[in-house]
């Protein structure tokens, strides 16, 4: 669908909900299996092309929560080649870095810009793909990840938010220095999704919160009980399917340790 | 097919920068700029229900 009127932001905020409602319906399909009907094309158009992209790996959560096998032959993968080849990472990285940069310089705060925060999202979906049999097409980024604050630290805000960015790297079977701070920043990230849900800010309490769904998982004390958070959120987040997608893949990974 | 083909004609030289644009700020998507939460102020509503309480009050029966 596209408009004449619309901004590209706009055309493809619509793409990226009509993407996610698809992966929520994947979700629950049995098994993860792909609810893709065969010979359905994913990405037909620049907009959806540009959802699969803004999605990233968040478009294989169904097939990495349960296990399915991922393979070339998965229209996510296919989509998802495509996407880079239509948005390579140099040019959709190299839109921001000027002037994140200078504001950063500006500020003289020693925070990731929101290129890092690209380049490990594109990281994530280029390493999704290199285990659908495709060759890596993205380096984890040059610049340095964050330490996880220690108690006391005041930077728990700026960090959490950081964290809710990174969101789609949550998943099962991913591992990276990301990975390890939020491991290590548990407690910090309880802040953050608390003091998300105190402003309503419904979204990035649902991000930062998979995070802590992700530790639950691997074995660590999540500082919130997460089912009645993810069921407020739920209840009072919003019509977003983005946000029902966290939503989701944050239950299915706090269940994850129920089982 | 001939759909599939169709779906695959999109490259980077059709791509405008403010597209690239958009993809970059909607990965690196922040907080919510402004909260809708309510403000607690107590001692607005307590002025408040105390000058309403003084307007509807019934006056005090005079005596004679």
């Amino acid at each position: 669908m596209s408009f004449a009127d619309a901004t590209p932001q706009e055309e493809y905020s619509l793409a990226v909900e009509r993407m996610a409602v698809r992966a929520l319906d994947a979700l629950d399909v049995v098994g993860g299996a792909d609810a893709t009907a065969p010979g359905t094309v994913l990405g037909a158009s620049t907009a959806e092309l540009a959802a699969v992209r803004i999605l990233g790996a968040d478009l294989f959560a169904p097939h990495l929560l349960s296990g399915a096998p991922l393979h070339a032959g998965l229209a996510e993968a296919v989509a998802m080649a495509d996407a880079f080849r239509t948005f390579p990472p140099e040019h959709v990285n190299g839109q921001q870095l000027s002037g994140q940069q200078l504001t950063d310089r500006q500020l003289g705060a020693h925070r990731p810009s929101d290129a890092t925060v690209v380049g490990w999202r594109d990281w994530a979906a280029s390493e999704v793909l290199s285990r659908c049999g495709l060759p890596p097409l993205v380096r984890p980024p040059a610049e340095s990840t964050p330490a996880a604050p220690e108690d006391g630290e005041g930077r728990w805000q700026d960090w959490s938010l950081w964290m809710a960015k990174l969101s789609p790297l949550a998943v099962p079977g991913l591992d990276s220095p990301v990975h390890e701070s939020a491991r290590h920043g548990m407690r910090a990230l309880g802040r953050g999704t608390v003091r998300a849900m105190l402003r309503r800010d419904y979204r990035t309490a649902a991000r930062i919160a998979r995070w802590l769904a992700l530790g639950q998982a691997s074995g660590l004390q999540s500082p919130l009980r997460l089912e009645p958070l993810f069921r407020q959120v739920r209840l009072f987040g919003g019509p977003s399917a983005r946000t029902a997608l966290d939503v989701r893949v944050g239950e299915r990974l706090a269940l994850a340790v129920e089982r | 097919m001939l759909t599939h083909e169709l779906a695959r004609t999109t490259d980077t030289a059709t791509v405008a920068p403010e597209e690239y644009s958009a993809v970059t700020s909607m990965m690196a998507e922040g907080e919510a700029p402004l909260s809708d939460a309510p403000l607690y102020s107590p001692e607005d509503v307590g002025g408040g229900l105390l000058v309403l309480g003084l307007l509807l009050s019934p006056k005090p029966p005079k005596d004679r």
